[in-house]
């Protein structure tokens, strides 16, 4: 198996980064070079690329350090701030995924009285016409009483979510 | 968008003053280090993505994400492998994210005015396009090593390796750069290392 490593790619490495090299270093370490393979590679590699860092360097012109600090606190603030507002966003959605759900049971659960509330819409103009004026029909009596009980019974469940809402907030805090 | 609550406000404002303090330093010892790394990183940047622009966005996202990461004390040379780590995880998130586009490094590099060699031109050049035939580990690990004189152990935090494994990649990667740059003519000139010597004397 070929080696990987030379015992002299550090004197080499040494001598390009202090600038000695090929004309100020030890002869030896030249005539080295000259038959080693994996010493010619470090020798050029190593020059190439330490000459363009040395170019890099004098071209490159990072920005200040005071606008990549400021850059960095408007962000960090930004960032904080959308965190901060995070969890009522959240508990908005909730109650809102919460609610619509709810009614959505409810109307399911009493499906009878949704669909007793409905007929009374329908027949509302023969309920209200001035030759029925006189007294509502058992069937429509039922109808409100159902309509009465759905109206209850949302306004129970807007309470309690309100109640959750406000728990969760206070809690949060 | 919805409108924000006085009590959202207030939330908010609470967690600017906390933003403040998430920093693991203050300004004055940021700036300090800064003014130590951002050049090196600017040039690790720039050299192993090819990309001066993207270079540049990615140092900002570096530098923010080392000032938020919760580090204990560490010593100056394990914070700057540190920043250099960053550094390199988002060129691979980059990457990552980009690769259905190969890399594209420039055919020629970016003349600067003041620059007044044709060899440094055409030496940048013909650098340019031999990375650009390289992987990105190997411009990065080649980079570390001979651009910025990183140690084995300082590559391997850097790149997230086992130490023992740098020696061989760069190995690999120095031959084919070697044989890259050799094909393209530049051979280790020593009249090029004597006049740079007699330029920094």
């Amino acid at each position: 198996m070929k080696s990987n490593f030379c015992e002299h790619e550090g004197a080499l490495l040494e001598a390009i980064e202090a600038g000695r090299w090929p004309l100020a270093c030890d002869r030896e370490l030249r005539e080295h070079a000259a038959v080693c393979t994996i010493c010619a590679d470090v020798a050029l590699v190593a020059q190439t690329l330490q000459q363009e860092n040395q170019w890099a360097r004098d071209e490159m012109a990072p920005p200040a350090a005071g606008l990549v600090w400021w850059k960095a606190q408007l962000r960090a603030k930004r960032e904080s701030a959308t965190r901060a507002v995070a969890p009522i966003a959240i508990v908005e959605r909730a109650a809102g995924i919460f609610g619509v759900a709810s009614i959505a049971a409810l109307a399911v659960w009493r499906w009878d009285w949704v669909a007793d509330w409905f007929t009374w819409f329908a027949n509302l103009s023969r309920v209200i016409a001035p030759q029925a004026a006189a007294l509502p029909t058992p069937d429509a009596t039922s109808s409100l009483q159902g309509f009465s009980l759905l109206i209850v019974l949302s306004l129970s469940a807007c309470l309690l979510l309100a109640s959750v809402v406000l728990y969760l907030i206070f809690a949060e805090e | 968008m919805r409108e924000i609550t006085v009590s959202e406000f207030e939330r908010s404002q609470a967690a600017v003053v906390g933003a403040e303090e998430s920093f693991h330093m203050d300004e004055e010892t940021f700036r300090g280090f800064y003014e130590r790394t951002a050049r090196p990183l600017c040039v690790y940047l720039s050299r192993a993505s090819g990309d001066a622009a993207l270079a540049e966005d990615l140092m900002q996202e570096t530098y923010y994400r080392f000032l938020r990461v919760n580090l204990p004390d560490l010593g100056e040379s394990h914070r700057k492998n540190y920043l250099f780590r960053i550094a390199t995880n988002l060129l691979r998130d980059h990457w990552r994210s980009n690769r259905t586009a190969a890399v594209q490094l420039p055919e020629t590099v970016e003349i600067p005015v003041h620059d007044p060699t044709a060899e440094r031109i055409q030496q940048q050049s013909i650098l340019s396009g031999a990375l650009q035939e390289l992987k990105p580990r190997e411009r990065e690990i080649l980079w570390l090593a001979y651009g910025q004189g990183s140690s084995h152990k300082e590559i391997a935090e850097v790149l997230g390796l086992k130490a023992g494994s740098i020696r061989l990649i760069l190995f690999r990667a120095r031959k084919k750069l070697a044989h890259l740059l050799r094909r393209q003519g530049i051979a280790g000139n020593p009249s090029a290392a004597l006049s740079e010597m007699k330029v920094r004397s």
